[in-house]
């Protein structure tokens, strides 16, 4: 409590802090959590970048079944546990309507619990189902009932509702429009509180789609799909995308591609995926396939159920599609360093080779 | 066109019954084999769940004996089996075995849909005919349930090793040849009859144990490493919810059975439902140790997402409720050697458990 200098004690309470774990959905919607809280006059802490130790906490609790992006997930929740009053953990059923996430997404809160319940801990969730197949039930529907939850003026609310769905929508614009994810959701990732700084300004987006290269992108233009929280988490990718731009490879994802693009590109196919992320990651495979490329590298977390099936869709169509280099990349928690760098470094060799044959052959 | 299906079980008689009344012809698989795993895991991708590799092998054996398409049910998610059909064909595609794959979506609301989806694709069938095909190849699937049941309680208590096994084995092949509903219900009786006119002890107080999990775990002996039946010979009683004619009915049929009370009994653990049969698994290893189960085995496929859920409840479950629990996940290097121990320590626990609570209800 502040004391001022008519020593009157401030009347304002202690904002409420939310934690958010460092996972799964929030490369996705960091901005419009974080934005929607702070509009609420709530503090927000993230937990720290995925490290050895955050993994390890996690894997002591989860069943050595799962996935790694769920182990890791765990440790996020554990690492923020006793500093925050609540960690947010929406239950995620559906973000597109006639669509679902993962089985492990819809059952997110219930493992968390009772791992919790279990170990006698106290994890203070604040969860919210997100299921846009009922009426309304999307992720308006899923803050404002956040809100009442956390006792805020429907008032307050409603205004931070407004305010979180603009900084999201115009993230999603950013990243469809060519930025890479990391450097979109960096300004979100600032400590302190971001809305009294203003809101975050983003560098300048590339033009879309255009595999144009930036500074440092000399190499081949490379397509690497996989999900958001498997490209961008440091240690479930196993830092790829740095090993790749340490190569100059031009990297490209599969989020830049809309769903509009996505649903065009898989028309052809007699049923729609009904995992949302899986349409992203086919739809947008098969849409970069159509454009001048130069390898695709399809990341799969070990363990993964609607990957392995994907990857193999994908993998498939690629090798249909003629002769671009295609790479399957599993990544697991007890994957060494080194395999990986080789396979990466023969994968860029077959490019190599490629773009000689073609320098050879056609004459310039 | 020569139709063929995936083994799930003996759902083969019932599917069998029910394009023969409508005049389909067909080419069932031949028994699943260690020949038929190892095409399936070729074909397949590594990381694909056990059931979408047997599948495979399924179709692929069927197609060398003259199919050309395959009948698979949908789904719509979350879990994988709704886009089973849809890899399993692109897989088939890119090799000498192409199929056509007819895809029958489980109806959204009402068995009326289903019928519909019969009558496209065998064309000029009357409903009339329909309908009585489904009512029979039903029976069928009902009686064939009736005889499993019995064949996971009555294992334990075998004198000869295999009797209860044979006979099961000789009813199911008369439940394929008959003829209409009443020929159903009378091979039936008759079977059920001949199976406790064997040699059995029936002085045996056995350890009942609940088999809970995923359906084709539960379903295929070959899904699940042939646990029933490993678990009757360690003279244990073996007691499921989850049987095909019940999956019918809630699926195809759209009619009310126990699955909501087992998904209430699921509903604090597991808030919603998940897929597969995740939140089933929950509420069943529930209803099983309230109905005397002493011990619950889940089995489900290796990385199988709606089973990791449950898992990852189940010790809480396990912990509420006093119950044992087992989880045993398997694929097609599920070796002999390292599930046996597994269950026979768990057996051997359970029994100690028992010994110890009737002492203390004796004394
Ligand atoms: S989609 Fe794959 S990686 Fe993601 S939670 Fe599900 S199983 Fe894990
Ligand atoms: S329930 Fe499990 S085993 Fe069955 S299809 Fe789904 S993920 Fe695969």
């Amino acid at each position: 409590m502040k004391i001022n200098w008519l020593g009157l004690a401030q009347s304002r309470p202690r904002p409420t802090v939310i934690g958010i774990p460092r996972g799964l959905a929030y490369y996705e919607y960091l901005p419009l959590w974080r934005a929607f809280f702070e509009a609420m006059g709530c503090q927000v802490l993230l937990s720290p970048v995925s490290n050895p130790a955050v993994l390890a906490q996690g894997k002591l609790r989860v069943v050595d079944e799962a996935c790694s992006p769920v182990k890791i997930f765990f440790g996020h929740v554990y690492s923020l546990q006793g500093k925050v009053d609540h960690i947010f953990v929406p239950r995620l059923i559906s973000v597109q309507e006639g669509t679902y996430l993962c089985p492990k997404f819809l059952g997110l809160p219930d493992m968390l619990r009772s791992v919790a319940a279990l170990g006698d801990e106290q994890l203070p969730l604040l969860t919210v189902d997100v299921n846009c197949r009922q009426a309304g039930g999307g992720w308006s529907d899923a803050l404002r009932t956040v809100g009442k939850q956390l006792g805020v003026a429907a008032s307050r609310v409603r205004y931070a509702l407004q305010t979180a769905l603009a900084m999201q929508a115009k993230y999603e614009s950013q990243i469809q429009s060519g930025m890479l994810l990391p450097e979109a959701l960096a300004p979100w990732e600032k400590a302190g509180t971001l809305l009294l700084q203003g809101p975050p300004v983003p560098g300048k987006p590339v033009r879309k789609n255009q595999p144009i290269n930036l500074p440092g992108e000399e190499g081949p233009t490379v397509v690497v799909v996989g999900h958001p929280y498997v490209l961008f988490d440091p240690l479930i990718s196993m830092g790829l995308i740095t090993k790749l731009r340490k190569r100059a490879v031009a990297v490209r994802t599969v989020m830049t591609v809309d769903g509009e693009e996505a649903g065009r590109a898989t028309e052809h196919l007699p049923k729609r995926l009904f995992w949302s992320f899986g349409q992203q990651l086919l739809g947008g495979a098969l849409h970069w396939m159509g454009k001048p490329l130069e390898g695709m590298i399809f990341v799969a977390p070990f363990g993964c159920g609607p990957d392995s099936l994907i990857g193999d869709l994908v993998e498939r169509f690629a090798r249909r599609e003629g002769n671009l280099p295609f790479l399957l990349l599993t990544v697991d928690e007890h994957g060494g360093d080194a395999g990986m760098e080789t396979r990466l470094d023969a994968f860029l060799d077959v490019i190599e080779q490629k773009r000689q044959v073609r320098s050879a052959t056609v004459p310039v | 066109m020569k139709v063929t299906f995936p083994h799930m079980g003996r759902m083969d008689i019932v599917v069998k019954a029910l394009f023969a009344e409508l005049g389909v012809e067909v080419v069932v698989p031949p028994p699943i084999s260690r020949h038929t795993l190892s095409l399936g895991v070729a074909l397949a991708p590594e990381g694909a769940c056990l059931p979408l590799k047997i599948n495979l092998g399924n179709f692929w054996q069927a197609v060398e004996q003259g199919a050309d398409t395959v009948v698979m049910v949908g789904g719509v998610g979350p879990c994988r089996f709704g886009y089973y059909h849809q890899v399993q064909q692109e897989i088939l595609r890119d090799t000498a075995h192409a199929v056509q794959m007819i895809v029958l979506e489980p109806p959204e609301k009402h068995m009326g849909e289903l019928l519909q989806r019969i009558k496209v694709l065998t064309g000029q069938a009357s409903w009339w005919r329909i309908v009585k095909a489904v009512r029979l190849a039903y029976e069928k699937s009902v009686a064939l349930d009736r005889l499993e049941q019995e064949l996971l309680r009555l294992r334990c208590r075998e004198r000869r090793i295999g009797d209860v096994d044979r006979v099961y084995g000789r009813y199911c092949d008369l439940i394929d040849q008959a003829k209409n509903i009443a020929d159903v219900r009378r091979v039936l009786a008759e079977g059920l009859q001949a199976m406790h006119a064997l040699p059995l002890d029936w002085q045996k107080r056995p350890i009942v144990v609940g088999m809970v999990g995923e359906i084709y775990a539960l379903l295929e002996p070959n899904g699940s490493g042939d646990l029933a039946k490993k678990l009757g010979r360690l003279g244990v009683e073996v007691r499921r919810q989850l049987y095909l004619s019940r999956w019918i009915q809630e699926h195809l049929f759209k009619t009310r059975t126990e699955r909501r009370s087992i998904q209430a009994l699921a509903a604090p653990y597991i808030g919603c439902e998940i897929g597969g049969h995740g939140q089933e698994t929950v509420g069943s290893a529930i209803a099983l140790a309230e109905q005397g189960c002493m011990g619950v085995v889940q089995v489900g496929p290796l990385t199988c997402m709606p089973e990791i859920v449950a898992q990852s409840v189940m010790a809480q479950v396990s912990h509420d409720r006093d119950l044992p629990v087992l989880t045993l996940f398997v694929d097609e290097q599920t070796g002999e050697g390292g599930m046996e121990t597994r269950l026979e320590a768990f057996v051997d626990m359970l029994e100690r458990r028992n010994r110890i609570q009737q002492a203390g209800l004796n004394r």
